[in-house]
C-alpha cells in the first residue's frame, strides 16, 4: 500500500511540476481550454506536411456505418469509370464545391485519388478550410478494388 | 549479481524517462498534437497532458536513481508504459497513420515494433520493482 502511495505522491508532485513549467514558459500549451492544433494558413493545393492516413479496412467499416464522407481526387472520367460507393467527385483543381457546406466540418472525410499524393493536397485545403477529420485512403482507389471495397460507377450525382 | 542487473536496469530506465521528459518538454505543443493525433483523450484533456507528463516522466527518472524511491517509480513507470502501449495498440487497431510522439522532436511512425519495445521497457520496469532496494534499505 506505502509503494501505491508513493508512487502516486511522484505521479502527482511530477504532473504538478509539468504543468507549473507549462505555465511560466512562453511557449506552453493551453490546459484551460479545448485543445485546438495550430494552422497555418493554407488554402492552396500545397502544405508540405502529411495528413491523416486511414486504411482500406478502417474506412470499409466507416462506410458501412455511414459515418464518414468519401470524395474522390480523380479526373470525372476515372470516377465515372468506377468509385467508392456513395464518394463524390472532388477534383483538387476545383474550389469547395457548394454540397460541401453541407457536409458538417467535425465529419470524418476520407479522401482517395489514384496516388496518395493527389489526395494529400485535397486533404490539406479542406484542412485549412476548417474540416477537423481529414483522412487519406492508404493506396488511393486500387487499394480499395484490389481490398473488394464496395465500388460504383456512372457520373457524380450531387457535384453539378 | 542481482544488485549490478538492478543498477544497470535502474540506470538504464532512469536515462530513457529523463531523456523522453526533457525531449517533450522542449517542444510540448508538438507534443500536445502528439497526444491529439492518437483520438483517445478529449480535446479538453490534451493540454493538460501534454504539459503534465514530461513532468512525470522527469520525476520518474530522478525517482529512480534514488534508492528510497526506485521501487515507487518503476511501478509509476511500469503503470505509464502500460498506459503508452495501449495509445499505440489502439493506434494500430484504428488504422491511425501517426507519429509516436515518445521521444519530442524524434519523429518516428507507430508501429508494431513500437509496441514491441514498450513491452521491453515495462518487462525492465518490472524487473526494477523486483531487484531494486526497499525504502529502508532492505532487500
Amino acid at each position: 500500500m506505502g509503494l501505491i502511495r508513493h508512487s502516486a505522491t511522484l505521479a502527482v508532485v511530477g504532473a504538478l511540476g509539468g504543468l507549473l513549467v507549462n505555465a511560466i514558459r512562453a511557449d506552453g500549451v493551453a490546459i484551460l481550454r479545448p485543445f485546438e492544433p495550430e494552422t497555418h494558413g493554407a488554402t492552396e493545393c500545397s502544405v508540405a506536411a502529411g495528413p491523416v492516413e486511414i486504411g482500406v479496412t478502417e474506412a470499409e467499416t466507416l462506410l458501412a456505418a455511414n459515418e464518414a464522407v468519401f470524395g474522390d481526387v480523380r479526373p470525372a472520367a476515372e470516377y465515372a469509370e468506377g468509385h467508392v460507393v456513395d464518394a463524390v467527385h472532388l477534383p483538387c483543381s476545383a474550389d469547395a464545391p457548394d454540397w460541401l457546406g453541407n457536409v458538417a466540418k467535425y465529419s470524418t472525410v476520407i479522401l482517395y485519388g489514384e496516388k496518395d499524393a493527389d489526395a494529400d493536397q485535397v486533404a490539406h485545403s479542406l484542412s485549412a478550410a476548417g474540416y477537423r477529420d481529414v483522412r487519406v485512403l492508404r493506396g488511393g482507389f486500387a487499394s480499395w478494388r484490389d481490398g473488394g471495397g464496395l465500388a460504383a460507377s456512372g457520373p457524380c450525382a450531387v457535384c453539378d | 549479481m542481482r544488485t549490478f542487473v538492478g543498477w544497470v536496469l535502474r540506470a538504464g530506465l532512469a536515462a530513457l524517462f529523463l531523456y523522453a521528459g526533457v525531449a517533450k518538454l522542449a517542444d510540448v505543443r508538438t507534443f500536445a498534437v502528439d497526444i491529439a493525433n492518437y483520438r483517445m483523450l478529449p480535446a479538453a484533456l490534451v493540454g493538460p497532458f501534454a504539459a503534465a507528463i514530461p513532468g512525470v516522466e522527469v520525476l520518474c527518472g530522478v525517482g529512480l536513481l534514488r534508492n528510497r524511491s526506485a521501487r515507487a517509480a518503476a511501478l509509476l513507470a511500469s503503470g505509464m508504459l502500460v498506459a503508452f502501449t495501449v495509445a499505440a495498440v489502439q493506434a494500430l487497431a484504428r488504422d491511425i497513420n501517426i507519429d509516436c510522439g515518445c521521444f519530442g522532436s524524434v519523429r518516428a511512425p507507430v508501429t508494431v515494433l513500437t509496441i514491441v519495445r514498450d513491452a521491453g521497457f515495462l518487462a525492465a520496469a518490472l524487473a526494477v520493482m523486483a531487484l531494486a532496494p526497499l525504502p529502508d534499505g532492505r532487500r
